[in-house]
């Protein structure tokens, strides 16, 4: 109840800290799909370099995120980021690239062999072959690497606070250090309900521009 | 017409296995060819070489008489036509998107694309308004398969490759689908290579079949000379101890039967290879009763454009040595015996010589 009445209290300052959780991990997935999708669709050609990918990413994933914004302070501090925005952002693309990066590798090699034998003995080059036929085919399975890649770092953009990146963990982190259960329940709860909003509007985005085609073939 | 010049595929990092080993041969423009053998034989690799799906080791591929190594190989398989036996169609695009990827890729605008597409279908037998944007997750394997034709003919390539185009479906659509395609080939007259592994096939569709084995081709002819004269016992035991029961499959009552001369609406009295018989008629000339060794079979004849095969069944059900044959509108033409039969399959180079012996005796009238 008290955390309740803290929230309605201060929703001015919610709203603004879940605007700078959502630039953080909005801009790092964005530039995570760009790439990531790049680095798939690479991988998913050569067939000896992709575990090689595939592996160092699954590597990433496992170093904690409280060293890695760590690691990242004395690197960063040559041009004078060492904390705040940039670190967080440059962690989440760094947590993101593995979830993208694999599902696209995934969605593009689990095609139907047909479908690229027919692509190519049709004459369509490389680059139409991409966007005509093995993209739309693999958006689902690529799709679903990103809204991993979003739930997961939304929980992750939480502990940037701690390197003054700001966002909904500045509840969390002020509500341990000032033991203030509200401002712990607010920012954890909020970070909950930005997952969950995330996960559920990016299935409808995917549902949306899935082509129509392969909607019917999954029911 | 296509034209394959010491054509060899060599696999294996010292040349060791020759997939494709110096092949010759010609396709005739209009011409379907068969390309046959057990697996592995190279008959894939062949026809993959074509369209450039695979590169030659060594030899050329000269299509309407240019050198396929000179033209740009997008440019090559936009102008060739490619089934293959998983269909491949893409599930993202609707029946009328995927009938218009070449056309697409050549350029063409939409009225004439859309045009095309209905056009197509319908020469397949599906229905446009139903089928056009449907999806290919909700057409049957069938019908897939006969918009994968449809496909690969909508920018009206003059050459098409199919490979085992026919393979993944039941014997009953196989059928039907082969009927459909032979039609629309007497049609569209393109020059086909069919890759097949199922003689059968080879023998209903083919203008000439090409025998493979192990890289290297063993023969290659029409169906009757493949049938007759095998090269070697691994053509003939690769077409069947039955080859000869295959052959009639190919062979028309026309050019087997003994013509009859006789006076329309009488009864024919006659002794086919020493069977007598009687053929009786009506006013118009069709055929209103048969007895064949003093026995009445009814109605019992057999179309001129019939293969032999039918009229072999029919032979034996009714047990009898001779039948009438008669034309699409059921008037008597002729009769066709089973002697006459044998002495075609055994000298089909004679082929004048092998009428039945027919001794037409006074015609009763009717």
């Amino acid at each position: 109840m008290e955390t309740l009445a803290y929230m309605a209290n201060n929703l001015g300052t919610i709203a603004a800290r879940t605007a700078e959780h959502l630039s953080i991990v909005g801009v790092a997935v964005t530039l995570a799909i760009v790439c990531g999708v790049a680095l798939g669709v690479f991988i998913a050609r050569r067939p000896r370099l992709a575990p090689v990918v595939l592996y160092a990413g699954a590597l990433v994933i496992t170093v904690p995120s409280i060293a890695l914004f760590g690691i990242l302070i004395p690197l960063l501090s040559v041009i004078g980021q060492g904390i705040g925005w940039l670190p967080a952002v440059i962690a989440v693309y760094l947590y993101s690239m593995a979830p993208i990066v694999r599902n696209t590798y995934t969605g593009l090699v689990g095609l139907d062999p047909a479908l690229r034998d027919a692509a190519i003995g049709m004459g369509m080059n490389a680059s139409q072959r991409l966007w005509r036929v093995e993209l739309p085919n693999a958006f689902p399975v690529i799709m679903a690497g990103v809204r991993i890649a979003v739930v997961m770092n939304i929980g992750i953009t939480a502990i940037a606070a701690y390197i003054g990146a700001g966002g909904l963990g500045t509840f969390i982190s002020r509500g341990i250090t000032q033991t203030d259960i509200r401002q712990l329940l607010t920012g954890a709860v909020c970070v909950s309900i930005l997952a969950l909003l995330s996960d559920y509007l990016l299935l409808r985005l995917q549902r949306l521009l899935t082509p129509p085609g392969l909607k019917l073939s999954v029911s | 017409m296509i034209i394959l010049e010491n054509l060899r595929k060599v696999y294996g990092a010292a040349g060791t296995v020759a997939a494709v080993d110096n092949v010759n041969m010609a396709v005739q423009e209009g011409e379907v060819c068969v390309l046959i053998g057990p697996s592995g034989c190279g008959k894939t690799t062949t026809m993959r070489m074509v369209n450039q799906l695979i590169a030659p080791t060594s030899g050329r591929v000269l299509i309407g008489g240019r050198d396929t190594a000179e033209i740009d190989v997008v440019a090559l398989r936009r102008s060739i036509g490619y089934v293959i036996q998983q269909v491949g169609l893409f599930p993202n695009m609707t029946v009328e998107e995927n009938i218009c990827v070449v056309p697409r890729l050549l350029g063409w605008d939409i009225p004439r694309m859309r045009a095309r597409a209905a056009e197509m279908l319908v020469m397949v037998g599906l229905d446009p308004g139903e089928f056009l944007h449907r999806f290919p997750s909700q057409l049957s394997g069938g019908q897939q398969q006969r918009v994968g034709v449809t496909r690969a003919l909508a920018a009206d390539p003059p050459v098409l490759l199919m490979d085992e185009p026919f393979g993944a479906l039941d014997p009953i659509n196989r059928e039907s689908i082969q009927e459909q395609f032979l039609k629309m080939q007497r049609k569209l007259r393109k020059t086909v290579l069919l890759v097949s592994h199922d003689i059968d096939e080879a023998v209903k569709m083919a203008d000439r079949i090409a025998i493979f084995r192990d890289g290297r081709l063993e023969q290659i002819g029409t169906p009757d000379q493949v049938l007759t004269y095998p090269v070697n016992d691994f053509v003939a035991g690769f077409v069947g101890a039955d080859r000869t029961l295959k052959r009639l499959r190919r062979i028309r009552v026309e050019q087997v039967h003994t013509g009859l001369v006789f006076t329309v609406g009488s009864t024919v009295d006659l002794q086919v290879d020493a069977a007598p018989g009687k053929i009786h008629m009506d006013d118009a000339g069709r055929v209103s009763g048969v007895v064949v060794q003093g026995r009445d079979i009814g109605v019992a004849v057999v179309g001129m454009d019939c293969d032999l095969r039918v009229v072999v069944s029919e032979l034996l059900r009714l047990a009898v040595p001779w039948l009438p044959c008669v034309d699409a509108d059921g008037r008597l033409r002729g009769v066709i015996s089973q002697s006459a039969i044998s002495r075609y399959l055994a000298t089909p180079a004679l082929e004048g010589s092998v009428r039945a012996n027919v001794e037409v005796g006074h015609a009763a009238n009717a």
